[in-house]
């Protein structure tokens, strides 16, 4: 018995008091329903996963409010106003139509956390892409480059709407948020061309895509945002080589003009021969309200283009559209400009034509009776499921063939390169758009390639960039409260100056 | 006594029954030792026998024993005696007045202690207390009864929950207390206890006295101690109830001629037409609540328990049954359990100890939704309109094209009606629970078995383990049904859910008892390893060919896409290390230390290990000799406690990163959809528990021998709460849990008894009150405050926890009164001005610009209501005179408010409450509740406003009892040792100036959104013992 009960006693000791040696094991819980990010990125098709959700923050547009960078950029210009029903319903699109953002006012918080999530994903994938040693080289080199893409074209916007921002390119750690300081665009800018070069000098990285894989990162796409970056820098010492690249796509075989211009945003005509990058947006994941309004960085649930649904006409009762909440009217001064152009019909809804054939809506704010055409809300198009308000499956259009054209004989002007090559370029679109060619060089050649640019891309949220760029937005949104020199760019958000303790305020704001 | 004997040798592991010896006569006089008056009704027992006898008028007694035989003399009142017969044939014996509550022992954390000893702050509830008490679950046994204890039933459904806070809301994350039952933490699930099978519940308050319990303390603890055998006879135990439930308050609406009258001058009010042409031709309408509340339901509960003993072994046994039917909808809202119960001991040897508990239980339940504005059968009973009938009668409605071309729902009676006038989720509520067909149940195995060895004497060596082992489920039958234009369902479903849950814990520990002199140690060390882990799954299945709930199943042959599941899983564990000093001197000085560290898979890589000390001292001043043998003050003990305690009620996996789906995007012509995965926070490491300080300050006393006084006095500093940590957007993701905020509580506490313990009449009082402030201190750099909770589907905001103040307190406008007329409206003007409220006329109410920014807006919103009351109290009364008695249990709140929520102001055609008849309808006619009109230009019922805060406190008459307990001459006859019946009336009456159905919210903070009142019940019982 004695001996027994010294066994016991012995065991139960070392039950208690050895468990120690093992506790650090026991205490080891392989988290269950749950997959941890160190047990992630085992297979190709995790890392495909990875990819799908570097290329998701693209389509977001509820970050921090309504935040689609697309309305926002034309309630900036002077194509659009900024709308709604009052001057209080979206305070933030009137701040950046009227200029009178502040680091507390403006649609920044939305645009600055949106693309820095598609940078920390992008960075994240490059970092567990460099890491493994299991993947086949084909599937890895694509994947880099389609990251590397859209890291750039991320930084792109950031750089663009910023100006001022810092560069991060890998995933940081925690004693790494107060340190972050901005860099200068130009080292902004240089990111963005590595990362496309890159992307560029990729083999793996296609050409064409067969019709199961359209919206992804094409050589295309990389080359025609290289372009536009080099661009944007308005470094006319490296025109020509922009307009070499702009040149490449053009003459790459692969695009052409879209013969109807009409038939461009139609959505039964996504990925057309003009398409180059598109924005996807669908309708096959239905939501309701409650899903899409995030304060930060992450998830939107929903796959449709807020863009639309505000775009169209309030309480609308009439043929062809359906219902929307009457932001970005389009501007008088737009409206006039383009009165004789054929690309108006497809450019412009006329709301008092349409008043006269017997549909009716409610004026919103700013209302000018003109309203978007291109990506205007069409009653057959509405989803079927969940709120239709949020899955309206337009895609945007957001680098197209035309615009690549006038990019580059803007390209070819500013560098000193082939007028005649420029006028060409113009004169195709011209021909398509069903208007007379024009004639002229020097200045007056850019002057008209630039107004051919405002008909051509209307209200396709490049017009305020535009202005931007070529130092024309004070003379032109100066009586909306453009202060050059303030507001090319927007504030840096209060919130990341206060977090970080690290960033600079924009001058000016 | 066959049967008696047959249980006895089953359940007897080893029976060690004395045989024959020769017997003797016994006389002698039983007298008080005080007064020196003969004691009538001494119980004279041969000990460990049922044979037995009482004294006489004259404290007389004869009784034949064996002639070694010990005698065992016992009086209510009175300190038990012993006495060995040792041959003598005569014994006179003087009983001592038993003050003894002070030698009475509590139950710490592994192990017991003297009362008269304890430094901490621990409150006792024994079983004498709740017995024939109709609680069906655990929390109710706490209500009331101790201080620093508030307990808020969630509602009045059956096997409804409650809120049990320990000394305030310790936690922004969770302030749910520990509960331990003989050892084994439950978590979920405590009702598979059954009332009749607890012996003793100990309330741990404070930091030392919980600290024991290390990183799950913080929220205070409750240690529950079922029944044990004692050596003896066996006795046999059965106690029964059965009574009806009402409902003890109806809240008065407007019927139908009011609702017509309201409705018209609502809508003219607001431009619009007369609605209703001869509203006194209405009547009175349809009475919802008299629809939806159930008459008479039945709650019966039956309890048998067996318990035996000798002195090798012991046992408890126990069988139960109860059964709840609601006072809402009894075929959807009742409650019932089935429990047993093993706890057996046994000396193995004279140093070795065994023993178990053992408990199954099962439980079913129905519940209807309860305190939601979007469709409980009482927030629909009080929001629908009067004309709509219950059954459609009308051919003119019946063959409209709504109820030909859906599916819309009948009973036996008929068609049900649906409102023309109130739409959303406000239903015909009776309707609306036809096409309920949900249900729950559980089974439920909690077990420990233990080994005790004592090494040398004093030193104890005790392992055990414990087990709660759990299955849990639903099911539920959505058939085809059309209820309204937003409330059908056009395909039928039936779901159902099978969980399982296994929490074990190993404990050992080593104890060491010793007196030298005038020196008394005690230490505990020891270590426990815990884990507890579940899985479940769950499934449903749509278009079922078929309409009966009975008939549902998942076995349908449907198609896949019509079928679909979901699960879960969890596995937290639990690494734990103990230990306690206790020394005290002379019974005078009094010393104690807790050490405990856990290590939890919850916490953070960096701080796997949580470390919680605590300390505790006490003095016993009675036992000094400036007050030894003091005739007031009997017994006077100062104490004092600091300690750290632990949450980890923090989640699991909240320190890691983990990745999630659903980040997807589209690629091809045809829109296919891919799933994108991400991680889904930044991970920290650091993460770890929360950590609550107390300091703790009490006196324990008994004055005139009668009367006990504890006093405490406590604060409690808890930080490092869970929020998230707002990180920079250039991070690029979401960031992480950290520990961040702080809050504060503290109060005071007073507990006093008053008993007369010497028959005939004998009686005990015990109050209790108790006082607690909370104040939310920080919730880090980058939140000025939480957002709480909403209303409505405008989601209007009405609570908040901002620093500075309580937690979830009440947050709306201010209001200050009605203007009376266009005067007054004009009148109300900023500096410039500007009229404060454009919108107003005659009749609205007049908020105040309380930032006096010249303009009435959100910014103006301020604290205007606390749910969490200042003050708890309970009170018990039992009082017994000649076999009969009298209970009484009564338990309030006060300083406190409720946000009524009730009415659905965004349906403007919802009905209203009676006092819409005291609206304002001219000048002077009301200064509280506004005008109505339809469109509400000013916002009057639209904003949060103190309009809606109404006083919450109560008192309630909990139990009023009145019982009769046979005579010992009848009860030999009948060969029993008790017969006790009762009546006995629960909440029969409440005081309150709350106008809503029941100021008892346990449920959602404070907010009534037409809670599910308590019933108010008559019953009928019996206690016997054989």
């Amino acid at each position: 018995m004695k001996r027994t009960l010294n066994k016991y006693l012995i065991f139960s000791f070392l039950l208690v008091f050895g468990m120690s040696s093992c506790e650090k094991n026991f205490l080891q819980v392989t988290g269950s329903g749950t997959t941890l990010e160190t047990d992630f990125y085992k297979t190709q098709e995790e890392f495909f996963q990875a990819l799908v959700a570097t290329y998701d923050p693209l389509q977001w547009g509820g970050t921090d409010g309504w935040t689609m960078l697309l309305g926002l950029a034309n309630a900036a210009s002077d194509d659009t106003h900024a709308g709604g029903s009052d001057a209080s319903d979206q305070p933030s699109w009137v701040a950046w139509d009227m200029f009178t953002l502040n680091p507390d006012l403006g649609p920044q918080s939305g645009l600055w956390k949106k693309n820095y999530a598609g940078i920390y994903r992008a960075n994240l994938l490059l970092e567990k892409l460099a890491e493994q040693d299991f993947l086949e080289s084909d599937f890895v080199n694509r994947t880099m480059a389609e990251a590397k893409f859209l890291r750039a074209y991320y930084y792109f916007d950031l750089v663009r709407l910023f100006g001022n921002v810092p560069l991060i390119t890998s995933t940081l750690g925690a004693d790494e948020f107060s340190t972050q300081m901005q860099v200068p665009p130009s080292e902004i800018y240089a990111q963005v061309e590595s990362d496309l070069r890159d992307a560029i000098n990729t083999i793996e990285l296609p050409t064409t895509l067969p019709p199961d894989e359209f919206g992804r990162v094409t050589q295309g796409a990389a080359k025609s945002l290289l372009g536009k970056a080099i661009l944007y820098q308005n470094n006319e010492g490296r025109m020509l080589e922009a307009a070499a690249i702009f040149e490449e796509v053009i003459n790459s075989g692969v695009y052409f003009l879209e013969p109807n211009f009409g038939d461009i945003f139609k959505t039964s005509n996504e990925f057309g021969p003009e398409s180059i990058w598109e924005i996807q947006y669908s309708d096959n994941r239905p939501g309701d309200w409650g899903c899409c309004f995030a304060s930060g960085p992450t998830n939107q649930q929903t796959e449709g283009n807020y863009n639309i649904q505000f775009f169209g006409m309030r309480d609308y009762v009439g043929p062809t559209y359906a219902t929307g909440w009457s932001f970005c009217p389009v501007s008088e001064n737009l409206a006039t400009a383009m009165q004789s152009d054929p690309r108006f019909q497809h450019t412009i809804i006329d709301g008092n034509a349409l008043q006269q054939q017997g549909a009716s809506y409610s004026p919103g704010y700013q209302n000018t009776d003109y309203f978007i055409r291109k990506y205007a809300p069409i009653a057959d198009e509405a989803a079927t499921d969940g709120v239709l308000e949020l899955a309206w499956k337009n895609n945007i259009r957001d680098i197209r063939l035309a615009d690549v054209m006038l990019m580059a004989a803007e390209a070819l002007v500013r560098g000193g390169g082939d007028e005649g090559a420029a006028r060409g370029y113009v004169n195709a679109i011209r021909l398509r758009a069903g208007t007379i060619p024009i004639s002229g060089s020097g200045q007056d050649l850019l002057d008209r390639i630039y107004l051919e640019r405002r008909f051509e891309l209307a209200t396709e949220g490049h017009r305020f960039f535009d202005l931007v760029r070529t130092g024309r937005a004070a003379e032109v949104l100066g009586d909306r409260g453009y202060v050059e020199g303030v507001h090319n760019v927007l504030p840096i958000p209060q919130t990341e100056i206060d977090l970080s303790g690290s960033l600079l305020q924009n001058p000016g704001y | 006594m066959n049967f008696k004997k047959l249980l006895s040798s089953l359940f007897l592991v080893a029976s060690g029954f004395s045989l024959a010896f020769a017997q003797i006569s016994v006389t002698g006089k039983v007298t008080d030792g005080s007064e020196n008056l003969p004691v009538i009704g001494a119980s004279v027992f041969v000990k460990g026998t049922d044979n037995g006898t009482i004294t006489d008028f004259d404290g007389n007694y004869k009784i034949d024993v064996p002639e070694d035989a010990v005698l065992l003399f016992s009086y209510i009142g009175y300190e038990d005696q012993e006495i060995a017969v040792a041959g003598q044939s005569v014994i006179n014996i003087i009983l001592n007045e038993d003050i003894a509550e002070l030698g009475e022992v509590v139950v710490v954390g592994y192990g017991v202690q003297k009362k008269s000893v304890v430094t901490g702050a621990i409150s006792k509830i024994k079983s004498d207390d709740l017995e024939s008490m109709p609680i069906s679950r655990l929390e109710g046994s706490l209500q009331g009864r101790t201080s620093g204890v508030r307990v808020t039933t969630s509602s009045g459904q059956p096997g409804a929950g409650s809120v049990v806070r320990i000394r305030g809301t310790t936690s922004i994350t969770n302030s749910d207390p520990l509960f331990v039952v003989d050892g084994v933490p439950i978590e979920g699930g405590i009702d598979y206890l059954s009332q009749g099978d607890i012996e003793s519940i100990e309330v741990l308050k404070d930091a030392a006295s919980a600290g024991i319990y290390g990183a799950r303390s913080a929220n205070g603890v409750v240690l529950v101690t079922t029944k044990k055998g004692k050596e003896g006879k066996m006795e046999v135990n059965y106690n029964s109830y059965i009574g009806i439930q009402n409902p003890w308050k109806k809240v008065d609406v407007l019927n139908a001629r009011e609702y017509g009258i309201l409705m018209n001058e609502a809508s003219v009010a607001a431009g619009g037409s007369i609605l209703f042409e001869n509203p006194d031709e209405l009547g009175e309408g349809t009475d919802w609540q008299e629809e939806v509340f159930n008459k008479n339901a039945l709650i019966h509960s039956n309890e048998i328990s067996f318990n035996a003993g000798n002195e090798r072994s012991s046992y408890f046994a126990s069988f139960s049954f109860f059964s709840q039917e609601g006072i809402v909808s009894p075929d959807q809202s009742k409650y019932e359990r089935i429990s047993m119960r093993m706890n057996t001991d046994h000396k193995i040897t004279d140093r070795l100890k065994v023993g178990n508990t053992l408990a199954y239980s099962r439980v079913n339940g129905r519940g209807v939704a309860e305190n939601t504005e979007f469709g409980s059968p009482l927030g629909r009973a009080l929001n629908l309109d009067p004309l709509t009938p219950l059954y459609e009668t009308d051919p003119d409605v019946l063959a409209s094209s709504v109820f030909t071309n859906f599916p819309v729902v009948s009973d036996e009676n008929g068609v049900f009606g649906i409102s023309e006038y109130v739409t959303s989720e406000v239903l015909n509520p009776i309707a609306a629970l036809a096409v309920q067909h949900g249900k729950g149940w559980s089974d439920k195995i909690v077990g420990s078995l233990f080994g005790e060895w004592e090494i040398i004497d004093g030193l104890r060596f005790r392992s055990s383990v414990g087990t709660d082992l759990a299955f849990w489920g639903s099911e539920g039958f959505t058939p085809v049904h059309y209820l309204n234009a937003s409330n059908r369902v056009d395909i039928n479903s039936y779901g159902r859910s099978q969980n399982r849950g296994l929490r074990w814990i190993l404990e050992s520990f080593l104890a060491y008892d010793k007196t030298f002199g005038k020196h008394d140690i005690n230490l505990v060390a020891g270590g426990s390893a815990e884990q507890n882990a579940g899985r479940g799954i769950g499934g449903s299945i749509q278009d079922l060919p078929i309409d009966d709930p009975a008939d549902a199943s998942l076995t349908f042959p449907n198609d896949p896409s019509a079928q679909s599941f979901y699960g879960f899983e969890y596995d937290d564990r639990l690494i734990s290390y103990f230990g306690r000093a206790t020394y005290n001197f002379d019974s005078k000085y009094l010393l104690s230390v807790v050490l405990r560290t856990d290590g939890s898979t919850k916490f953070g890589d960096n701080n796997k290990f949580g470390f919680f000390p605590s300390v505790s001292l006490g003095w016993v001043l009675t036992e000094e000799e400036f007050l030894r043998n003091n005739q007031i003050i009997n017994f006077l003990k100062i104490r004092g406690s600091w300690g750290i305690n632990g949450s980890d009620r923090i989640g699991t996996d909240l320190f890691v990163s983990t990745v999630g789906g659903d980040r997807n995007y589209t690629f091809g012509l045809n829109d296919d959809l891919f799933n994108g995965v991400s991680p889904n926070a930044i991970a920290n490491p650091d993460l770890r528990w929360e950590e609550t300080t107390q300091i703790n300050v009490g006196v324990d006393a008994r004055i005139f021998k009668r009367i006990t006084i504890t006093i405490d006095y406590f604060q409690k500093n808890t930080r490092d709460m869970l929020l998230g940590i707002a990180v920079p957007g250039f991070v690029g993701n979401v960031g992480p849990v950290g520990n961040i905020a702080t809050m504060e509580n503290s109060g005071f506490e007073l507990e006093l008894g008053f008993d007369n313990k010497k028959g005939p009449f004998t009686f005990d009082f015990r109050g209790n009150i108790s006082y607690n402030q909370n104040e939310v201190t920080f919730l880090g750099e980058d939140k000025e405050f939480l957002l709480g909770a909403t209303f409505s589907p405008q989601g209007l905001q009405i609570t908040r926890t901002t620093p500075g103040l309580p937690i979830g307190y009440f947050f709306g406008y201010q209001t200050d009164g009605l203007f009376q007329n266009q005067g007054e409206v004009d009148a109300y003007v900023n500096a410039e001005g500007e009229p404060l409220q454009p919108l107003a006329a005659p009749g609205d109410i007049r908020f105040i610009d309380l930032n006096q920014d010249g303009i009435i807006d959100a910014e103006d919103r301020t604290i205007i209501g606390d749910p969490s009351p200042a003050w708890t109290l309970g009170f018990t009364f039992n009082a017994e005179y000649k076999g009969f008695d009298i209970r009484a249990f009564g338990q309030g709140v006060m300083d406190v408010d409720i946000y009524k929520a009730t009415r659905r102001f965004d349906l403007q055609m919802a009905n209203l409450t009676a006092d819409a008849l005291g609206r304002w309808t001219g000048e002077g006619t009301s200064d509280h509740y506004p005008r109505l009109v339809m469109n509400d230009p000013n916002r009057n019922f639209s904003r949060s406003s103190d309009f809606y805060v109404e006083d919450g406190a109560y008192f309630r008459l909990k139990t009023l009892q009145i019982g009769y307990s046979l005579p010992t001459s009848v009860l030999e006859k009948l060969k029993m040792d008790r017969l006790r019946i009762y009546v006995s009336g629960n909440n029969l009456f409440t005081l309150t100036n709350y106008s809503g159905f029941d100021p008892e919210i346990g449920a959602g903070f404070g907010i009534d959104r037409g809670i599910y009142p308590q019933a108010r019940f008559y019953l009928f019982g019996i206690n016997a013992t054989f």
